[in-house]
């Protein structure tokens, strides 16, 4: 493979803005990353945050106002150099959130149709689109007609129509969303295979969270035409830094915090529910928020006492098998909490709550 | 703004704004003419301020006004029989009313002149057999035969702007209706009638339009008579004037008023077509059809339905038939009856200048048809697809749409000033004049129908062979085209069936050279040969059928 720098991609400062009348809509705020060769980049966020616009602009469907791209070291935008090169001129691959499957071609003809573009001879472009077919699990259907496919088999074509011409980096737009919940998680962990085995570069846009932790190197989540935070799944889900990070990012019970005492590497944070410890994270700068994940409650059966406990009372008790997900009240504040599913609860159980300072997350102002 | 976007602007502005500033500045020049020296505000002041104007607005109204009544009736009765009961042969009626598209206006308008003539028509002759001589009650030659004779042609588009709304009606709604407490005829008032409102509102304005503009049926059955719309008014200034002199400046006054008032019901047309989307009942959503079971009235209704197809349109083209086969006009007995022969057949086709007209029909329908569906698909892609500027999208939207409240007759003038100003062309007076006149004309139709094919088409897929390697160019050769072909070729069989039978603007047009099927036959009829006319008129009748026949198969083929 060709990389005269070192990363695959950057997007620097990117910003873009439609005119709806006489109002100038922004949808990107000044967008910056990179992403290296061979990672699996997510840009996640609700809808309407600017991830797809951010992809479509590196994809050149789009073009933005003002800003720079690069691929593999070449400017393919550039606002002040005037660069704008045309999609078909990146070199790249894109899975549609529609799957885009040409009806009017067979399955073998959507896939061969990049490798007819770069003008591969006709017995190479065979062998390939084979190749391809046999990586998504589709040997031998090369001659269906793209009509007949099910959602799922339409998702592999796509997918092999994106690998065949071996992109410099394949761009992955929602790919997931429209199958159903079992061949979703399915197909989440066979694009994070296919990808990591060919070694392609990935930029993957989705909603959902659980998804982007799944399969993603790094994420970095977007509100409104911004990049929040940065990261990889773990640190963001663990220890992100931004209210709306930990708000978006799985449940986590979230509290302002009205005093704070510093102790020995730790800090006393004073909020509604009571007096919660927590380790110093030095990476937070103002601390103004705290939150705590579910998971990383501890919750007493009801009657026996934890020291240092913050009491509640169960509103909502759901047995879910592995787990009891519980819905819990602490002086008005509703948050919710994961027992073990060996315990007892009712709703109307009197509690205490236990918190892990080692798991409370600091959340800058 | 690219090469692209540059040229479709200079050619839709050719066909549509060049004209349009002709007929509208031409008002304001002494002799009418778009060069010639001079501005005056004469013709204005000659056309307005006579009462002739109103009387001429008054009549047009209610003739427009009339036959969209009367079209909206047939056509929502047929909708709900075909789409909404259990009538038997429902198949059958869809495809016979559908078929009605092929007869030109003005087929009809000849078979009735047979039928109802006041002195020799056939109805009314049997009436005065019956009753005794001057009982002679019907009219053709009236506004109300007019009104009669439009509104049956009017019919078939009806049906068809009705019928999908009359479909899609999910019968949830009125079921949920039924299920509050609501009686039938509380249903239908508060529930199926605002339904169907959008539908049934922009069908009114779509006919009202054209038939403000049809020249047709009155320049068959209201000239005669002396009875005037817009339309008729305008050929006969132009043919007709005393002096022997086109009154040009007199046409252009008279368009200015028609002209504004249609592009501010194109416009309402347009608002009610994007509005009525908001009614999600018209979903791709599937849902069990529910009819409405006629039980002891199945028949009856049936019989009705063929009753009216049979007496409205097969006894006038029959009497066409007749008439085509006959030396001169004569009573239908059974010594008429031997008399028939292909003789005028033999005559029209043995005549040069017959056969001159024919190619010229031919080859002004095959290239507009053509010129339609390239301009039109540019145009279509332009507008949803490319990355032009707003400015340029917009602009080509209601350029396109402009053509529609265009009167064809005030377009053929239009074009006569344009083309004898530009004479160093060569155009004025041939074929292709009649050629550009047709491509403008129905501009509008080939974007409204590309446009909706390519709404329906995911935009992602053409994206998709854009980051596969292909370039604008190449993905729409390779994408669009092929997934587009099926209506591309719907498309071009409805312009072709049209520009073949097209009669006001070849009319407006007519040179020495450049003679059609369709003015070779009014020069029959109007002359007093209404046998030959009705020779050529069944001949070309005949050619129409094969290209809706077709039109109507690929339509299908489509939909599939």
């Amino acid at each position: 493979m060709n990389m005269p720098s070192e990363e695959m991609l950057r997007v620097n400062d990117i910003t873009l803005s439609y005119r709806v009348g006489d109002i100038d809509m922004p949808v990107l705020n000044g967008v910056s990353f990179t992403v290296e060769p061979g990672e699996l980049f997510t840009l996640l966020g609700p809808s309407g945050c600017g991830k797809t616009s951010t992809l479509r602009s590196v994809a050149g469907l789009e073009t933005p106002t003002s800003g720079e791209i690069t691929i593999g070291g070449e400017t393919v935008y550039s606002s002040s150099r005037k660069v704008q090169l045309a999609p078909n001129r990146r070199r790249l691959a894109m899975v549609f959130q529609s799957y885009a499957i040409w009806p009017h071609m067979t399955v073998a003809e959507n896939v061969a149709f990049p490798l007819r573009r770069m003008r591969v001879d006709p017995p190479d472009r065979r062998r390939r689109v084979d190749e391809a077919l046999g990586m998504v699990g589709l040997a031998g259907e090369g001659q269906r007609s793209a009509t007949l496919l099910s959602g799922g088999q339409q998702q592999r074509v796509a997918l092999a129509r994106a690998l065949v011409s071996n992109p410099r980096m394949i761009l992955l737009d929602e790919p997931l969303s429209n199958l159903d919940a079992k061949l979703r998680e399915q197909m989440r962990g066979e694009i994070r295979d296919l990808q990591r085995r060919s070694g392609t570069t990935a930029v993957f846009v989705t909603h959902d969270q659980a998804e982007a932790l799944a399969m993603s190197d790094r994420i970095a989540v977007m509100d409104k035409g911004n990049i929040v935070e940065m990261g990889n799944p773990e640190t963001l889900y663990l220890r992100p830094r931004k209210k709306f990070t930990a708000q978006f990012l799985g449940q986590a019970l979230i509290l302002p915090i009205d005093g704070l005492e510093q102790g020995s590497g730790t800090l006393q944070l004073r909020t509604r529910i009571g007096v919660v410890e927590a380790l110093a994270d030095t990476r937070v700068k103002n601390v103004a928020w705290m939150a705590a994940r579910p998971e990383h409650l501890t919750v007493a059966v009801p009657g026996a006492q934890i020291p240092g406990g913050i009491p509640a009372r169960v509103v909502r008790a759901q047995f879910t098998g592995s787990t009891i997900d519980l819905e819990l009240d602490a002086g008005g504040v509703l948050f919710a909490a994961v027992a073990r599913n060996d315990r007892k609860f009712a709703p109307g159980d009197e509690v205490t709550v236990s918190f892990d300072p080692s798991n409370i997350i600091l959340l800058e102002s | 703004m690219s090469v692209f976007g540059a040229v479709l602007l200079i050619v839709v502005g050719w066909l549509v704004v060049l004209p349009l500033g002709a007929v509208l500045l031409g008002a304001f020049r002494p002799s009418g003419l778009l060069l010639d020296p001079g501005l005056t505000l004469d013709n204005v002041r000659r056309v307005y301020f006579n009462s002739e104007i109103w009387s001429l607005a008054w009549t047009t109204a209610r003739f427009a006004l009339g036959s969209t009544f009367v079209g909206l009736i047939v056509g929502a009765l047929f909708a709900w029989m075909i789409e909404r009961t259990d009538v038997p042969l429902a198949g059958f009626f869809r495809g016979a009313f559908i078929a009605q598209m092929a007869v030109p206006p003005f087929l009809l308008a000849m078979g009735w002149t047979i039928l109802l003539s006041p002195r020799s028509g056939l109805l009314n002759a049997i009436g005065a057999q019956v009753f005794g001589p001057g009982f002679t009650p019907f009219n053709i030659y009236s506004i109300t035969g007019m009104i009669f004779v439009e509104g049956i042609a009017l019919a078939p588009s009806a049906f068809l702007l009705l019928g999908p709304a009359f479909r899609n009606l999910d019968p949830n709604m009125e079921e949920a209706a039924r299920m509050s407490g609501a009686g039938s005829l509380e249903v239908f008032r508060k529930v199926t009638l605002p339904l169907l409102a959008p539908a049934l509102l922009g069908a009114t304005i779509f006919l009202t339009i054209v038939s403000f503009v049809v020249f047709d049926v009155p320049g068959i059955l209201g000239m005669p008579s002396r009875i005037w719309v817009l339309s008729s008014r305008i050929y006969s200034l132009a043919h007709e004037s005393p002096n022997g002199l086109p009154d040009y400046g007199a046409i252009s006054a008279i368009a200015m008023m028609f002209i504004l008032a249609l592009l501010i019901a194109a416009y309402i047309y347009q608002k009610i077509i994007r509005g009525s989307s908001r009614y999600v009942t018209v979903t791709g959503k599937s849902f069990r059809h529910r009819r409405t079971a006629l039980g002891a009235w199945r028949l009856p209704v049936a019989l009705l339905g063929s009753v009216y197809l049979f007496v409205c349109i097969c006894l006038p083209i029959l009497m066409v038939v007749l008439a085509s086969l006959q030396p001169f006009m004569m009573r239908p007995s059974a010594a008429a009856l031997t008399n028939l022969s292909l003789q005028n057949y033999a005559q029209i086709f043995g005549d040069a200048h017959i056969v001159r007209a024919m190619v010229n029909s031919f080859v002004i329908a095959g290239v507009t048809s053509f010129g339609v569906l390239v301009i039109a698909f540019a145009c279509s892609w332009a507008i949803s697809r490319s990355q032009l500027p707003g400015i340029v999208r917009r602009i080509l939207d209601v350029f396109t749409l402009i053509p529609l409240a265009i009167p064809g007759i005030i377009l053929g003038t239009a074009l006569i000033y344009l083309y004898l100003a530009l004479g160093f062309l060569g155009i004025y007076g041939t074929i292709w004049i009649i050629v550009i006149a047709h491509t403008t004309n129905y501009l509008s139709f080939g974007v409204r129908s590309i446009n909706s094919v390519l709404s329906q088409m995911h935009p992602e897929l053409e994206e998709a062979a854009l980051v596969a390697g292909s370039d604008r160019a190449n993905a729409v050769r390779a994408i669009i085209v092929p997934l587009a072909a099926p209506a591309l070729v719907a498309t071009w069989f409805w312009v072709f069936s049209h520009s073949i039978r097209e009669l006001t603007q070849a009319l407006m047009l007519q040179s020495v050279g450049n003679a059609t099927l369709t003015t070779t036959l009014f020069g029959y009829w109007s002359s007093g040969e209404p046998n030959k006319a009705a020779a050529v008129g069944i001949s070309l009748f005949a050619v129409v059928l094969l290209a809706v026949l077709a039109w109507a198969a690929a339509t299908l083929r489509f939909r599939k």
